[in-house]
């Protein structure tokens, strides 16, 4: 039987991962946060996409990462799991 | 003095690196690592007024009482406040003819000697035009240029809160720091030895000569719809060093031979986002762009290959490693570690190099009470390779600034290089 991820906790991981590894000390990180607002450049995106993959075992392509899909946690969240439930 | 301005200040591994290129540039060009960051004003901001501010600065007293003690080998080289009373940092005024957007050959001249100068300096260019410019020189040992811009800034501003210093790193376990130190050796050498292609590969004592390459806002507005097409699903940078090689290709005497690679090394900036800082210290590790002639024969081909690479460097984690590689052998004697960094390419570094500042001066408007009309980095002469390429989006402008010798790119190449790369970028 397939098991069915929520895109909550997807976006719960996501908020997780960027606040443990990309973004100072104290800096909140809520599902709505503005990755780019962040200062998220080019190599933070990598992180994120390799955390993925290592977490879902999802290569998203080239097309999944357009500007929309990852101006926040939560589109970021709504893009994986458009993917996975494929 | 500041209670929280240490007396002493070790360099960190990436500084150390900086420290190395220092002695490169010296050793093959006509000065040490020096970079310049020019405010362009819409009009003079009163000197005294100004010169008060830069020496009523905590930060900037203290830079400028530093020098570099590279110590007994095997020893931490440090910064150290130079004993004896506090000496104001000059403000050297030029009054000038030229265009505005120039400046005065005085102060591409001055070099900085970290042992024996402050590694830090101002001088404010006044133009017949009315416009002024505020230029930072600074000795990259100290500091990278988003260090730089957030120092000019915040004297500028001075209710930015800016972190001035890195937090200490937990040393890792001898033996995990010499695995990371394989790891990247054995990445760099790839079983293959690197001839990088090259402009030249004479040392040369000439002082940097500057193209810079101005989009307007709608041509930037066009670069990056030109980089979406592109499929750069990494952001703008790798089409911005797809187009830059490609460019330099395009001027190279003769064709890069079957064994040469477009070899860059490229900066990563390891601040963690959301702050302002650190400030003082180089926080960059690198990756490594390793090119050959079939992969510059088209755009989108050029920024396969770049992502693919960058990709491949991440995932096993190359940034980190070389990271902890650069601590690890920040205690070596200078003799070895040179001959260690540079025996992968025989001497020559790389093809040339490159770095992408990114948005961060966007915003950046106003300086003192007067409007920022500009900013530019100027990198520091590199005799080899000869040739770097800066690329920067001020006020939503994009622009590249090419720094060259004569021997590297004198006659037409800069233009062709401009002919080439705007074409690129731009799509057409």
């Amino acid at each position: 039987m397939a098991v069915v991820i929520e895109q909550d906790v997807i976006c719960q991981k996501l908020c997780e991962f960027i606040q443990a590894n990309l973004v100072a000390p104290g800096i909140g990180v809520s599902p709505t946060t503005s990755l780019t607002q962040l200062g998220l450049d080019s190599f933070s995106i990598i992180e994120i996409v390799l955390f993925i993959e290592r977490q879902y075992g999802l290569t998203l392509p080239d097309v999944a990462l357009s500007k929309e899909n990852i101006e926040s946690p939560q589109a970021f969240a709504a893009c994986v799991h458009h993917y996975i439930s494929l | 003095m500041n209670a929280q301005l240490p007396q002493r200040l070790p360099l960190n591994g990436s500084d150390y690196f900086q420290l190395f290129l220092d002695r490169h540039h010296r050793a093959t060009g006509p000065m040490g690592n020096v970079s310049r960051f020019a405010v362009y004003l819409d009009k003079l901001p009163d000197p005294s007024a100004l010169e008060s501010r830069i020496n009523g600065d905590p930060l900037l007293c203290w830079l400028h009482s530093l020098r570099l003690n590279t110590g007994w080998p095997f020893q931490l080289p440090r910064w150290q406040q130079k004993q004896g009373p506090p000496v104001a940092i000059p403000l050297r005024l030029f009054l000038t003819d030229l265009s505005p957007r120039e400046l005065p050959e005085a102060i591409w001249s001055t070099d900085l000697r970290a042992k024996s100068e402050a590694p830090v300096r101002f001088d404010l260019v006044s133009y017949s035009s009315g416009q002024a410019a505020l230029v930072f020189s600074w000795n990259h040992i100290l500091m990278d240029a988003r260090g730089a811009e957030l120092l000019v800034r915040q004297l500028g501003s001075p209710n930015t809160d800016a972190q001035y210093f890195a937090p200490p790193e937990l040393p890792l376990p001898l033996m995990e720091s010499l695995q990371h130190a394989r790891k990247v050796k054995d990445f760099l050498l790839d079983g293959t030895r690197i001839k990088p292609a090259l402009l030249t590969g004479r040392p040369t004592r000439e002082y940097n000569r500057f193209h810079i390459i101005d989009f307007t806002e709608t041509e930037s507005r066009q670069v990056e719809a030109n980089c979406k097409k592109h499929l750069a699903r990494f952001g703008k940078s790798p089409v911005l060093l797809a187009a830059t090689l490609r460019a330099y290709q395009h001027i190279l005497d003769e064709p890069a031979s079957a064994e040469q690679q477009f070899w860059v090394p490229i900066p990563q900036d390891q601040r963690r986002k959301g702050v302002a800082g650190p400030v003082i210290g180089n926080q960059v590790s690198y990756l490594f762009y390793r090119l050959r002639a079939p992969h510059l024969a088209d755009l989108q081909t050029a920024v396969d290959e770049i992502s693919a690479q960058m990709v491949s460097q991440m995932r096993a984690g190359i940034p980190k490693s070389y990271h902890i590689m650069m601590e690890l052998v920040r205690r070596m004697p200078m003799g070895l570690y040179s001959h260690l960094t540079k025996s992968p390419t025989q001497g020559m570094l790389a093809s040339l190099f490159f770095s992408d500042t990114g948005h961060s001066l966007d915003d950046f408007t106003d300086f003192a009470g007067c409007a920022v009309t500009d900013a530019i980095h100027y990198p520091p002469s590199a005799g080899i390779p000869g040739f770097t390429t800066i690329f920067m989006s001020v006020q939503n402008r994009l622009r590249a600034v090419i720094g060259y010798t004569a021997d590297s790119a004198g006659a037409d190449k800069p233009a062709r290089f401009e002919r080439f790369l705007r074409n690129d970028l731009l799509g057409l």
